[in-house]
Order: C-alpha cells, then structure tokens, then sequence
C-alpha cells in the first residue's frame, strides 16, 4: 500500500519515519508559510470589495467539506496503530462534535478513548 | 489619558478573548509537536511550523504526508488548498476592522485562524488592532509554546497515551466538521462524497495526491451538479458555519 520512493524506507503497519533531506524541509516550511500567509492577507490588501465569479464562490464554499472530509478517510483508521481504538476514538469524535460538546473537549474525551480502548 | 486607558482597556478585552483560544491550542499543540518528533522530524523544523505557519490542521496534515514519504511539492499544495477557507474568514474581518495603516493590517492578517476567526466574529464592536492582536498574540504563543512542549516532553508521556495522540488531528477535523454540515444537505453530502472518493483513490495513488485530487474535483462535480444549492454573500458565507461552537 505505502508507495516506495527516493525518500520512503519501508513502513510496517504503523508510524514511518521520514527520510526528507534537509533542504527539502526548509522549501516545505517556506513553500507552506507563503501559501498559508498570501491568501489570509490579501482581503487586507485589497481596498474595494472585488467580488468573486459566482461558479469560484461555488467552488470554495464546496472545498472545505471536501478537503475535511478527505483529510479525515481514511487516514483516522490508521491514526492510533489499533483500529478498534481509532474507530472508537472516531466514533467518540463524531457524537460528541453532533452534540455541540466544544471543540476542546470533543478532541480531548476522543483522545482519552483511543488511549484506554483495547 | 482617556487614550491609554482605551488602549488598555482594549488590550484586556483581546487577552480575555485568547484565553480560551489558548487554553484549546495546548493539547493539540502538544500532539502536534509530539507527533512531529516521532516522525523523525527536527525540532527546529517543528518549531518554525508553528512560528511561519500557525494553522493547526496543515501542520498535521504536513507531518503525516511527509512520513509518507509525500514531496514537499504537493504538500505545499495541499496546504494551500486546505488554508485557502482563510481567505474568506479574512475577508469578514477585513471588512469589520477599522485600521488602515499597512503593517498593522500586514500582522492581522497572519494571526486569521479558524478559531481566532470564530472568536473575533463574536465581537459585537468594531475591531480595533489593540484588540485584534492581542487576541492572535495570546493564541499565538499558547501555539508555539504548547509545540515545543510536546516535543521535548512528550516522550515522558505514557506510551498508550502517545498512541492515541495519534486521533487528535482527525478528532479536530471532525469538531470542525460536523457542526458546520448541521442542516445543509449538500455540505454532508460533499463530505460522504469526498471521504469515499478519497479512500478509492488513495489505494492507487499516494495519499497525499489522493486528498489533492478528491478536493478539486468533488467540489467541481458538485457545482455543476448542484450550482446554486450554496451561495457565498458577505454576510452569508460558509465560514461563518465553520465557527467551532464557543463558550
């Protein structure tokens, strides 16, 4: 399943360690910095509200459910090293993000569960 | 006189604001630097993370594709795409902000998170920059500070502990999600759409390229299919649903 590359050694069913040389880190850091910086200011920059075609306001209304909910299947099954302890701390997380139990709890009572389940 | 006490007066309101922000950030900062080490990655690197970056989910998510043995390519570009909803939350505070001296709105602009967002919409006043950055300032360091302590002392941590650790970004996710999907059909449907298409694809494609591809093109398809199901007003845009729920 895990794709061998330049930088990949050989994974067991858990956590990997990474080969990424140094420099490719440092470009990461920055690559990262910019693209996270540069959107949050622009709206500062810009002084007359520009408005947005409607089919891209379209687009970026439906891209965080998209992107949330690829970032959570199914890499949650693999996040504990036990899946019956990330199922349970997934279905924890679900019911207690339904129940509107604030953000901090949600994350801390789903944590504690994945610790303790078998 | 009057003005220091205005100023102070506001530095306190934005402090009280960032309290909570911070207090949430430390364990997940803690995981995010714990995590960061056990992948094999340099302490240095972890920090500069959280002092370059300052967005939780895409630090995780950062660490994750990079055991992966992901590029730092198309890590970038998934960062980009996955920190792209601050642009709107920006825009919202932008519009309630009342400076206009360049710097200032320079600094605003890097503290814009989800939760710093969601507590400064709270704020029924205009948003002054005293305000403002001691908010982000509060939250900021509870960040950096909550990172490095994850790193150097999370080993002290018991190994269970260290594993279920594991769940906290997904569990973030999850806060994050869910209560912004209440009562819009075609949110969860987005969603149910993008957790399948992803785990499909990620069987033939590394995942981080996977999670690429599934969120550019399920919102693609659902804006052909559904193109005004969701609108995107000033005062109506989705970022407004994607507050965590506050005290």
């Amino acid at each position: 399943m895990n794709k061998l590359n330049g930088f990949l050694k050989e994974c067991g069913g858990g956590w990997c360690r990474m080969k990424m040389a140094t420099w490719e880190l440092v470009w990461m850091v920055a690559g990262m910095a910019l693209v996270t910086y540069v959107p949050r200011l622009i709206p500062f920059l810009l002084t007359k509200h520009v408005p947005l075609q409607p089919k891209v306001q379209q687009f970026l209304t439906y891209l965080p459910y998209a992107i949330l909910g690829a970032l959570i299947f199914p890499g949650i099954l693999s996040s504990t090293g036990r899946l019956s302890s990330a199922l349970a701390g997934m279905i924890t997380a679900f019911v207690l993000a339904y129940l509107r139990v604030h953000l901090v709890l949600t994350v801390t009572f789903a944590v504690l569960i994945a610790t303790v389940w078998p | 006189m009057q003005k220091d006490i205005l100023f102070s007066k506001r530095v306190l309101d934005g402090i009280q604001g960032g309290l909570p922000i911070a207090i949430g950030y430390i364990p997940i900062a803690i995981a995010f630097g714990f995590l960061a080490k056990s992948a094999g990655m340099p302490v240095l690197v972890t920090i500069a993370l959280s002092v370059f970056v300052f967005a939780g989910a895409s630090q995780f998510i950062a660490v994750s594709m990079a055991a992966l043995g992901s590029s730092w390519g198309s890590i970038v570009l998934l960062v980009f795409m996955l920190n792209l909803r601050h642009l709107l939350m920006s825009m919202h505070i932008a519009s309630r902000f009342v400076d206009h001296r360049r710097w200032i709105r320079a600094l605003v602009a890097f503290g814009v998170t989800d939760e710093t967002y969601a507590m400064l919409m709270m704020r029924s006043r205009d948003l002054s920059p005293p305000m403002v950055l001691s908010l982000q300032f509060t939250a900021y360091i509870s960040w950096v500070a909550g990172t490095w302590v994850g790193y150097t002392l999370g080993d002290a941590l018991p190994e269970r502990l260290q594993s279920g650790l594991g769940i906290a970004l997904y569990a973030m996710f999850i806060a994050l999600l869910v209560p912004s999907i209440r009562g819009k059909r075609s949110a969860l449907m987005v969603s149910l759409l993008a957790m399948l298409s992803n785990t499909l694809f990620s069987r033939w494609i590394p995942s981080g390229l996977a999670i690429i591809l599934t969120a550019v093109l399920i919102p693609l398809l659902m804006t052909w299919l559904l193109p005004s199901e969701m609108t995107t007003s000033r005062e109506n845009d989705q970022v407004e649903n994607l507050e965590i729920d506050q005290p």
